[in-house]
């Protein structure tokens, strides 16, 4: 595609690329962002396909990270469009499978309503053995479907800011390494990460099955064909798993409320 | 509860970047339904590439027009581009992302003008 171009116009050409995504919104720009990064997602998404699940799907999920990285990148932060993307896909990917944590830190107030909206989702959908609709969550968390919609939109910052920002010398560093400072409250967060560790505990099976279920939002009829056991013997192994998780928080409950550093 | 609208209609100047309002409108409307998370996911997803192919190449002179229809436990969205020409090639970004949403779809051109229909079924049925 580049062949003959010389030295650097790739890299112009995405400029030029972002620049008009940017400034009139044109999709054929975005998409020939995306498609330029395409081997960068795929690789992304293979590197995660060693934990069980299809490369297709990982793929799929690293192709969505990367058009919501294109939104969200600032050439201005310093780093490139490559490692931004990198790593909004790789927090995707790390929260397809784990689900567990958010990978940049949003204002206070969406973070936890949105991780309130997702605890009330996990909970609802044990209950009722099925996702829930948005009236069936607003009801469980006492909100308006206005409130619930708003913290749906809260999610689109997941993965919002840049990951690097730039060093004195203009070098690209990881944000964490700047940013890492004392933070309250982040409790909830840290229930989240019980879930991986409970998740860890698990026979290869059942962590499968856990994942297409609730991380995956696959239904049982599939999860059923994908496994080849029939769709009654796959509601009974759902329901035994999630006794096994349930009584696996026990111990936890009560557990410290010390800083945790972010 | 009040009763959801049987029918939404939205002009938009067919600009890309107000494309959100098509996609906050799409999710607003089928809130009340027995939508998954998932599900309103996968809507904005379809709304918004289709729109956007819809009205490529046309300036923000030309208007994209949305009709939103709500049924018990579905919801069928349709676009229309007066005058806007042939639609332009699909790009294959955007035919993965409209395969990974689950919604059949139909988009092309009615004499000059682009339109699009898709209906998403709610996996969840209303009670």
């Amino acid at each position: 595609m580049t062949s003959g171009r010389p030295p650097g116009a790739a890299a112009d050409d995405l400029e030029e690329l972002f620049g008009r995504y940017r400034d009139t919104g044109d999709r054929s720009a975005r998409n020939e962002i995306v498609e330029r990064h395409r081997a960068l997602a795929d690789g992304v998404a293979r590197r995660f396909s060693a934990r069980g699940l299809d490369v297709d799907d990982l793929r799929q999920t690293a192709l969505l990270a990367m058009v919501r990285a294109v939104d969200r990148f600032d050439p201005d932060q310093g780093a490139s469009f490559a490692t931004f993307a990198g790593r909004t896909m790789e927090g995707e990917l790390k929260r397809a499978l784990r689900d567990r944590s958010w990978t940049v830190r949003p204002p206070r107030a969406a973070q936890e309503r949105y991780l309130a909206l997702r605890r009330s989702e996990e909970e609802l959908t044990h209950r009722l053995g099925r996702a829930p609709t948005i009236p069936e969550l607003a009801e469980a968390l006492d909100a308006s479907v206005d409130e619930v919609l708003e913290a749906v939109e809260a999610a689109g910052a997941r993965s919002a800011t840049p990951l690097t920002r730039p060093d004195d010398d203009g070098e690209p560093v990881d944000a964490d390494a700047i940013l890492g400072r004392e933070e309250h409250g982040f409790r909830a967060v840290d229930e989240e990460l019980l879930v991986a560790g409970l998740l860890d505990q698990l026979d290869e099976r059942s962590r499968l099955v856990i994942e297409l279920r609730f991380f995956e939002r696959l239904g049982q009829e599939e999860i059923a064909a994908r496994l080849g056991v029939s769709q009654s013997y796959l509601s009974r192994l759902l329901r035994k798993i999630l006794v096994d998780l349930r009584s696996g928080m026990e111990p936890v409950d009560g557990a410290a409320e010390g800083p945790i550093r972010s | 509860m009040a009763p959801t609208p049987r029918a939404i209609e939205l002009h938009l100047p067919a600009d890309p970047h107000l494309l959100r309002v098509a996609r906050v409108t799409v999710a607003s409307v089928v809130a009340t339904l027995p939508f998954t998370l998932q599900d309103i996911e996968d809507l904005r997803i379809a709304v918004d590439e289709l729109a956007a192919r819809a009205i490529e190449g046309c300036g923000p002179e030309a208007t994209l027009f949305l009709e939103i229809v709500t049924e018990d436990s579905a919801v069928t969205v349709s676009g229309r581009v007066p005058d806007a020409g042939s639609l332009p090639p699909l790009h294959p970004v955007a035919a993965e992302l409209l395969s990974m949403v689950g919604v059949e779809h139909e988009i092309g051109n009615d004499g000059a003008d682009r339109t699009f229909r898709f209906t998403k079924r709610a996996q969840v049925h209303a009670s």
